[in-house]
């Protein structure tokens, strides 16, 4: 059974692009066949963080087209080869894609990928209604701030109502990732809790990524952080990919460096 | 010129069989004696009796000026009568509204909420089509035809649609329309909007935006969002209860808290 999996979140900035890398990433290193597709038409980032930008030769809306084949366009990950990677277009905008399309595409990526994960473009524009429409289920990615919550709110309202199983009365299955979480800015109550941002939004908890400088520079190397065994980040993000492959992995709530034991213990069985 | 205005409950009834007609007088006595009665057919010596002895207070063969939906509706009043208003009960507030109907001004300002009602309700019905969720449409649109039904059951408030019932977060974006009275027991988002011509109940936290220009509004302390009622802003720190009644006394917004179990 192949799943797609579109990573959604309102606002832009959050670590959506990076979230879908790692997620990606973790999910082949776990030894499953996943392909993560560039749906931001026209502003593609992740093949940058992939690493793989100067492999790209077709893309996505070329293999739409039919003016490629879809095993020329993927590209496979020089990290691991259960991964693969379907570029965006770079140089057409949103208005190419369609639905029928888009189906077709998909049908095809299931075929041959356990996981296929969609990186949404920001907004709630028509890109993001044509990424979120065929998916089975979404991971929204949250920073902890009022805006960043509000944003995928709307998301999740629209995800609700405009995707195919929204429609047909069902309901897309939903992740929520908390992504760059300062454990000591929330200890102080200078960002907003779990808790808190769990009960505004209703949806279940995949993971709590804290905050860490090399993210960026992971990003920026096109080694994503989830291949960093000393990273915390990539530690979190190594547990929302067992997560995603049916493991039972208890959650973790990123601690303050100076927490005791008992308070470890504590987060380890929430 | 000072002026202020109020809420009259009317309970329209005709008479048909004068001796049905006083039974059903006294067998509802206490109930109608908090409404000003707009009687509409023969008036008997009885019941023009009974009607003095009780104290009820009533037109006769009257068209009011009535808004096509909602119940209760401002009322002017001129300065000289506002001294004895003051005096009087609510109850008796009735009978001053009734010398007040003929006036010019009062008529003018109802025909304007009329007409606002029903433009407001038009476009009610547009922004429902577009209206994205789908489980929140249903019963939103509360048509004309369910309300007849209710006129039997809900004789105190003939023309009032029913209550609804939201019973699903309100996410960011979405939005309930109603010209009736909602309930929504679930948590209003920031970004999401509630806009009722009755009164507002909500039960779970508020962060979006409520208006209501109903009877009252009940809602929980509010950290983020805003309520309007007949257009007023409500400071949220004067929402210090648990759960909080607003309504409009002697044209003062009052502010009372309220008992969870009374929902029970």
């Amino acid at each position: 059974m192949s799943k797609v999996i579109a990573v959604i979140s309102g606002k832009g900035g959050v670590g959506k692009t990076t979230t879908t890398a790692n997620v990606g990433l973790g999910i082949a290193r776990n030894g499953r066949q996943c392909v993560v597709v560039d749906f931001d038409i026209g502003q593609r980032n992740l093949d940058m963080i992939l690493g793989l930008e100067n492999r790209v030769v077709y893309d996505m809306v070329q293999v739409m087209d039919e003016e490629a084949r879809l095993d020329q366009a993927l590209i496979r990950s020089k990290a691991n080869s259960n991964l693969y990677f379907l570029p965006a277009s770079q140089t057409k905008d949103k208005s190419v894609l369609e639905s029928e399309k888009i189906e077709k595409l998909l049908k095809d990526l299931r075929k041959r990928f356990e996981y296929v994960i969609l990186d949404a473009p920001a907004g709630i524009e028509s890109g993001f209604e044509h990424t979120i429409e065929f998916a089975d289920e979404a991971i929204i990615v949250v920073n902890p701030e009022v805006s960043s919550i509000r944003d995928s709110d709307r998301a999740i309202g629209i995800l609700d109502s405009k995707s195919r199983k929204g429609k047909e009365g069902g309901e897309v299955k939903k992740h929520l990732i908390i992504n760059r979480v300062d454990p000591g800015m929330v200890e102080r109550g200078e960002m907003l809790a779990t808790d808190d941002i769990l009960e505004i939004l209703s949806v279940d908890l995949l993971g709590i990524v804290p905050e860490d400088k090399g993210v960026i520079d992971a990003s920026n190397q096109g080694h994503p952080v989830v291949l960093d065994d000393e990273s915390e980040a990539g530690a979190a993000y190594r547990r929302i990919a067992k997560r995603l492959c049916g493991e039972r992995i208890p959650l973790v709530e990123p601690q303050a460096k100076k927490e005791g034991l008992v308070g470890k213990l504590k987060g380890l069985f929430r | 010129m000072k002026c202020s205005q109020y809420n009259v409950k009317v309970f329209e009834i005709g008479i048909e069989d004068p001796g049905t007609f006083l039974k059903f007088l006294e067998a509802n006595r206490a109930l109608l004696g908090q409404h000003l009665l707009s009687i509409h057919g023969e008036m008997t010596e009885e019941i023009y009796a009974f009607l003095e002895s009780n104290g009820l207070h009533y037109v006769l063969n009257m068209t009011l000026p009535q808004a096509k939906r909602g119940v209760q509706r401002f009322r002017m009043l001129r300065p000289e009568d506002e001294a004895q208003t003051a005096q009087e009960s609510a109850a008796s507030e009735g009978e001053k509204s009734k010398a007040e109907e003929t006036d010019s001004l009062p008529k003018e300002l109802a025909e304007v909420r009329d007409w606002l009602r029903k433009k407001r309700g038009e476009s009610t019905e547009k922004e429902l089509q577009k209206e994205e969720t789908k489980t929140l449409e249903e019963g939103v649109s509360a048509s004309d035809e369910s309300l007849s039904g209710q006129v039997e059951k809900d004789e105190e408030f003939p023309e009032a649609p029913p209550l609804k019932i939201v019973r699903q977060a309100l996410r960011s974006g979405q939005s309930v329309r109603y010209d009736g009275s909602l309930l929504l027991t679930e948590r209003i988002n920031s970004g999401a909007q509630v806009a009722a011509l009755g009164s507002v109940i909500a039960l779970g936290p508020v962060e979006g935006n409520i208006s209501s220009t109903g009877e009252c509004v009940i809602v929980p302390p509010i950290r983020r969002g805003t309520l309007l009622f007949h257009g007023r802003t409500i400071e949220n720190d004067a929402l210090i209860h648990p759960l909080n009644k607003i309504t409009f006394v002697d044209d003062q917004v009052v502010i009372q808290p309220i008992n969870k179990k009374e929902f029970h």
